[in-house]
């Protein structure tokens, strides 16, 4: 076993993957170091080439705590849209919330609060990810 | 098959194999071998086990599906694999990823013919908590008699 591996926490990162790679265009760049700020830098490419439209995604297991420790200030000034992801390594379920929510306005919104945790599925990847290109695409505008 | 494929496949085995049993516990504690060991993907610890026992694991995901009736997965091995798979002389399974539906079926490779290649691999053994915890009983039995030296015989073939 590797050392201080938390099989929680890796299996919950195994299903991350899993499930963000199920849109072909993610392209998923995972950190080499231990001591990384998320799990997962994904680019929302085109015909499987990097666009640099990234957005992080942090992933925790969340042993039956529907409530995860608040996320903490050091996401505060993150430029680019980012989620929290829980699993569920009892049933495979995924939830997520915002850290950075890309807003219509071109904003990104910073939210401590994680109150609203919502179903990861197929249609809310599709939503997640059109919402992230939206964003990028306000960027470009203004 | 591509490196996007593959790399999805041996993230889906390791959520699989790492699926906790029916009493709740995690059984089994993968490690990715990379690529420095060309025939096995992963070295597979039993977790909660009194000594040091492990099998490994070949993985192949497939995008091809199943044989009609559903009786195998579209998976075709090399009978030069074959033959390095089954020369180990310890637990080695063959895991075959289905990659649309993220599910997972095995066989054991102690007992391939070895001048063949495998065209799919039976869908019997699907990756359940049920068949992982025969599967941990199977490779314990194992370690707790290999001062015995015998060939690994499986119930997964």
């Amino acid at each position: 076993m590797e050392a201080n591996k938390d099989i929680n926490e890796w299996r919950a990162e195994k299903l991350g993957y899993v499930y963000f790679s199920r849109l072909d265009d993610l392209i998923i760049n995972e950190p080499n170091t231990s001591d990384k700020l998320f799990d997962y830098w994904i680019d929302i490419g085109e015909n499987r080439r990097p666009t640099g439209r990234y957005f992080a995604v942090e992933v925790k297991s969340f042993n039956n705590k529907k409530d995860p420790e608040l996320v903490p200030d050091e996401y505060k000034n993150l430029a680019i849209p980012a989620l929290l992801v829980l699993f569920d390594n009892n049933n495979d379920h995924g939830y997520y919330t915002w850290i950075k929510k890309p807003e219509d306005n071109g904003e990104l919104l910073f939210d401590q609060t994680k109150g609203n945790m919502a179903e990861l599925n197929n249609d809310s990847l599709n939503t997640i990810v059109t919402k992230i290109k939206n964003w990028y695409s306000k960027k470009q505008i203004a | 098959m591509s490196n996007r494929i593959g790399k999805r496949g041996e993230n889906i085995f390791a959520t699989l194999i790492t699926r906790k049993s029916t009493t709740g516990n995690f059984l089994f504690d993968p490690t990715f071998l990379g690529d420095k060991f060309p025939t096995v993907d992963f070295y597979v610890a039993l977790l909660d086990f009194p000594l040091k026992a492990f099998f490994f694991a070949s993985v192949k995901t497939t995008t091809l599906g199943y044989t009609p009736g559903g009786e195998k997965l579209r998976v075709i091995i090399d009978k030069k694999d074959v033959a390095e798979l089954s020369a180990f002389n310890l637990p080695v399974y063959i895991f075959g990823i289905d990659e649309g539906m993220e599910q997972g079926f095995f066989i054991a490779a102690s007992e391939f013919n070895t001048s063949l290649n495998i065209n799919g691999i039976t869908t019997r053994f699907p990756i359940t908590p049920g068949n992982l915890e025969q599967l941990y009983k199977e490779v314990g039995d194992y370690w707790n008699n290999s001062h015995k030296n015998t060939k690994f015989v499986s119930s997964f073939n």
